[in-house]
C-alpha cells in the first residue's frame, strides 16, 4: 500500500496543444503516513497501446519536493513540462499513440506511487528524422528470397549427400542455377512480358487528403493481353508482440484503395499507351510512424497482371507527414476511419472526389453529425440532464434526417408545451434503439401523416429544438 | 460549470467546435478525453493489449504470499512450468513486484542464449537473492550448473522441469503447473482486472461476466493469451458504437 497519493490536476488544456507545447496544472499529494519522499517528479510521455510491445518515450524529469511528509498532509505544486514533439496521439486499430502527464514519488521500501493523466497532441513541429527512410522495395526481396533458397538448398545436399567433392563442386552451380531461376521468374520473365515501361508518381511525401498523381507508361514488343494494370495504396499497421520464437506480427491494413488503370486491356506492340494516375489520400490523421514494435507504413504498389506469369509489379514508399496548417490537422478525422475512404477495385477517384471538411458520405462539415450519432450521445447521457442541455445546444437548429417511432398525435393546441407554435401538431415519438422519447412538432398539414403513421416508424427531415427537462424527451421541429 | 463525463465521438466534436461554439462547450469537449475511442466505456486504451512489465505485475491475478513465505526458506527454489501463454512471465513479474527489495535480481534469456557466450556472461553476472529467471531452460548446461552452485533462492519459469538438476545441486523445489487454474472464474479476474487498469476516471468500467469467461474457455482452453488477443479484437471492433461492451457474440 502506497503512503501517498498523487494526482494530476491539468490547467485548461488547450484543444489544439501541439507536440512541444508547454503544459502546466498542479500534482496535489495527500500523506496517509508519516513518510519520506525521495523525490516527486512530473514528466510528459508518450506510450503505444495495442498489440505490439509498448514502446515509449518519457521527457525530461521535473523534480517538484524531496523530503518528509507527515500524516494527513496535503500538498499542491505547480509544474510545467513540454509534450513530447513527435509522435502525436494517434488512435489505429493494432496500435495508439497515448500522450500523458505522469507524476511519481520515490518513496524508499514501498510501492512507488505514480498516477497519469492522458493528453491529446496534435502535430507540431516535425523533422526528416521522425519519419521512416523511404527505401526501394522491388529489390530487397527478390535478393533476400534468392539467398535464403539458395542456402536452404545448399544445406539440404549437404545433410543428404554428405561433405564429397562431388557435392562440393555442384553446390556452387546448383546455387547459381537457383538464383539464376529465381531472377528469371520474378524479374526478367515480367520485365520482357511488359517491355519498356515508365512510371511516375508524385508527390512521394505529402500529407492527409493531398492529391497523388502520376503516370505510367507501357510499350510492349509485342501485343499482349494483361488482365489487369492496377495501383494500390495502402496503409498498413504493423505491429510485433513478444520475442524471439514467441514473437508474432499483427497487420491491418487501415486502408486499400484499387485503382484500376486498365481492365483486360489488349496493347499492341512497339506502341506506347499512357495511363494517368489521380488520386488523393483519405484526409485522416495516419502518419507515417516508425517505433519500435509499432509501425504504420504507407504503400503504393503498380501491378500488371500477367496470365500464367508472376505479374510485373513496382512498389513505392509513401511518406505521409501532417499538414504544416495546424487547423487541417485538427481537422483531420480519426485513422480508423480511413476505410471509408477506401474504394473497390475498378473505382477511379477523382481528384475532387473528397471534400476535406466533411466525414465520408457528408455533404458538408454540419451534415457530418447524424441525428443516429446524436440520439447515442444523449442516451449515454440522459440521466445527466445539465450535461444533455449542453449537448442539444450545441446541435440545435442542424437540419437532420430523423427517424421516430410514432406513439402518439395531439391535435393542435392541445398541450401546454411552450416549445409548439399555434399552427403545429404535437406528436409524442421514440427512437427506436436506443428508446430516446422525443417530441416531433409537425406542421398542420401533414398531421394526417402521422395519425396513419401508429406504431410506425417515420422518417423525414426536421431539427433539434430543444430538451424537455420534466419529460425527458428530445424536441424537434419537422420540416414540411 | 463544466460538466465533466461526456464522450463523444471526433467527428462529432469537430463538426461542434467548427461551430464556434463559446470557450466552455469547446473546452468541455476536448478536455473530457473525447479524443479517446473507449471514454464512453470509461477506458483509457483497449485494455487487452500489450502491457508495459510493471502495468503487468500490477494486473496479475495471483497470490504471491505462499511463494514469498517458501523463498524465505533455506536454498529453495520455486518453478513455474507451463506452455506458451499461460502466464508463467507475468507470475514472475508479480513475484519481483511484491519483493522489491534491492537484493532481488531478475534475468530474462532470449531465443538461442544458450548458443551466445554473451548471455551466459550476463546470466553469471545476475547477482541477488533471489534471482528470478525467465525461460531458465535455455541455460547451457555450465551456466545452469554454476547459478545453481550460488545455492541461493532461485524462482524459474521454464517451459521442462528442472526438479532433478535442482535437487542434486541442494534445492528445495516447489514445482508449480501453470494453466490448469485457468478456469472461468480466473479468466474473468484477469480480464477484469485489466479493464480495471484501464479505468480513464474513478467510475465503472465494463466487465466480463462469468459466463463470457465461461464461453471462452471452451474455446481457447487455458490459453490466456489467445484469449486476451481475441478480446483486443473484440473490443476494438466496437470503436463508435454505443451502448453497452460485448466480449463475445
Amino acid at each position: 500500500m502506497a503512503k501517498c497519493g498523487l494526482s494530476i490536476e491539468l490547467q485548461q488544456v488547450d484543444p489544439a496543444l501541439q507536440g512541444g507545447d508547454k503544459v502546466r496544472g498542479h500534482v496535489r499529494v495527500d500523506a496517509d503516513a508519516d513518510v519520506r519522499c525521495r523525490s516527486i517528479t512530473v514528466y510528459a510521455g508518450w506510450r503505444t497501446r495495442g498489440k505490439g510491445n509498448v514502446a515509449q518515450e518519457l521527457g525530461p524529469k521535473v523534480e517538484l519536493f524531496s523530503g518528509d511528509l507527515a500524516a494527513g498532509q496535503s500538498m499542491r505544486f505547480p509544474f510545467e513540462v513540454d509534450a513530447m514533439r513527435w509522435p502525436p496521439s494517434y488512435n489505429g486499430y493494432q496500435f495508439s499513440v497515448e500522450h500523458f502527464i505522469e507524476t511519481t514519488a520515490d518513496i524508499p521500501w514501498a510501492f512507488d506511487p505514480k498516477v497519469s493523466t492522458p493528453i491529446h497532441v496534435l502535430p507540431g513541429e516535425t523533422r526528416e528524422t521522425d519519419f521512416p527512410q523511404p527505401i526501394v522495395l522491388g529489390k530487397f526481396p527478390q535478393v533476400a528470397v534468392a539467398s535464403v533458397f539458395s542456402v536452404m538448398g545448399m544445406v539440404t545436399m549437404f545433410m543428404m549427400l554428405g561433405p564429397n567433392p562431388i557435392v562440393l563442386a555442384i553446390a556452387p552451380v546448383g546455387i547459381m542455377l537457383v538464383i539464376f531461376g529465381l531472377l528469371l521468374t520474378f524479374k526478367w520473365l515480367p520485365k520482357m512480358y511488359v517491355g519498356q515501361v515508365t512510371y511516375e508518381l508524385k508527390p512521394q511525401r505529402l500529407c492527409p487528403g493531398e492529391s497523388l498523381s502520376g503516370s505510367f507508361s507501357i510499350r510492349p514488343n509485342r501485343t499482349i493481353k494483361p488482365e489487369y494494370i492496377r495501383l494500390r495504396i495502402t496503409a498498413t499497421e504493423t505491429c510485433i508482440s513478444g520475442s524471439g520464437s514467441n514473437a508474432k506480427t499483427h497487420r491491418h491494413e487501415l486502408f486499400q484503395r484499387d485503382i484500376m488503370l486498365a481492365d483486360h486491356p489488349e496493347l499492341a506492340g512497339d506502341k506506347t499507351i499512357r495511363y494517368e494516375i489521380n488520386t488523393r489520400l483519405p484526409p485522416v490523421a495516419a502518419y507515417s510512424i516508425k517505433l519500435t514494435s509499432n509501425e504504420l507504413q504507407w504503400l503504393t504498389e503498380l501491378r500488371v497482371g500477367i496470365p500464367g506469369l508472376v505479374d510485373w509489379k513496382d512498389r513505392r514508399a509513401l511518406t505521409v507527414v501532417p499538414p504544416s496548417d495546424l487547423g487541417a490537422a485538427a481537422k483531420l478525422g480519426s485513422a480508423l476511419d480511413a476505410a471509408k475512404y477506401g474504394d473497390a477495385a475498378g473505382a477511379d477517384v477523382p481528384m475532387d472526389g473528397y471534400d476535406l471538411d466533411a466525414s465520408p458520405g457528408a455533404p458538408g462539415g454540419d451534415a457530418a453529425i447524424t441525428f443516429d450519432e446524436t440520439v447515442g450521445h444523449i442516451w449515454s447521457i440522459h440521466d445527466q440532464p445539465d450535461q444533455v442541455e449542453v449537448l442539444v445546444d450545441a446541435v440545435a437548429g442542424l437540419p437532420m434526417n430523423i427517424s421516430a417511432r410514432i406513439e402518439r398525435r395531439f391535435l393542435g393546441g392541445g398541450s401546454d408545451d411552450p416549445e409548439i407554435n399555434p399552427d403545429e401538431h404535437l406528436v409524442w415519438a421514440q427512437y427506436a434503439s436506443p428508446p430516446l422519447l422525443m417530441s416531433l412538432y409537425v406542421p398542420q398539414s401533414m398531421g394526417d401523416d402521422f395519425d396513419r403513421a401508429h406504431s410506425a416508424i417515420w422518417r423525414g427531415q426536421g431539427e433539434i429544438v430543444g430538451w424537455n427537462r420534466r419529460d425527458g424527451r428530445l424536441q424537434i421541429r419537422v420540416y414540411a | 460549470m463544466i460538466p465533466t463525463t461526456i464522450g463523444l465521438g471526433r467527428q462529432f466534436t469537430n463538426a461542434i467546435r467548427d461551430r464556434a461554439l463559446p470557450r466552455s462547450i469547446g473546452s468541455l469537449l476536448m478536455t473530457e478525453k473525447s479524443w479517446l475511442p473507449f471514454s464512453h466505456w470509461n477506458l483509457r486504451y483497449n485494455p487487452f493489449g500489450e502491457l508495459t512489465p510493471s502495468e503487468r505485475a500490477a494486473v496479475a491475478v495471483f497470490d504471491v504470499r505462499p511463494i514469498v513465505q517458501q523463498l524465505a526458506q533455506k536454498q529453495t527454489a520455486v518453478q513455474f512450468i507451463g506452455p506458451c501463454g499461460r502466464g508463467k512471465t507475468t507470475r514472475l513479474l508479480a513475484l519481483q513486484r511484491h519483493l522489491a527489495i534491492p537484493s532481488t535480481a531478475t534475468i530474462y534469456l532470449p531465443p538461442l542464449s544458450w548458443a551466445v557466450p554473451r548471455w551466459w556472461y550476463k546470466t553469471l553476472q545476475v547477482v541477488g537473492a533471489p534471482i528470478i529467471i525467465d525461460e531458465a531452460q535455455r541455460m547451457p548446461l555450465p551456466v545452469r550448473k554454476m547459478i545453481f552452485r550460488r545455492r541461493v533462492p532461485l524462482v524459474l519459469g521454464t517451459h521442462r522441469d528442472l526438479t532433478g538438476p535442482l535437487r542434486r545441486a541442494g534445492y528445495q523445489v516447489f514445482t508449480y503447473a501453470v494453466g490448469p487454474q485457468n478456469d472461468a472464474r480466473h479468466v474473468a479476474a484477469v480480464a477484469n482486472a485489466r479493464l480495471s487498469a484501464a479505468r480513464l476516471t474513478p467510475a465503472e468500467v465494463p466487465q466480463l461476466s462469468i459466463e463470457d469467461a465461461q464461453r471462452l474457455v471452451a474455446r481457447f482452453g487455458d490459453d490466456l493469451r489467445e484469449i486476451e488477443s481475441f478480446l483486443y479484437h473484440q473490443v476494438q471492433q466496437q470503436v463508435g458504437c454505443n451502448g453497452q461492451m460485448r466480449f463475445v457474440d
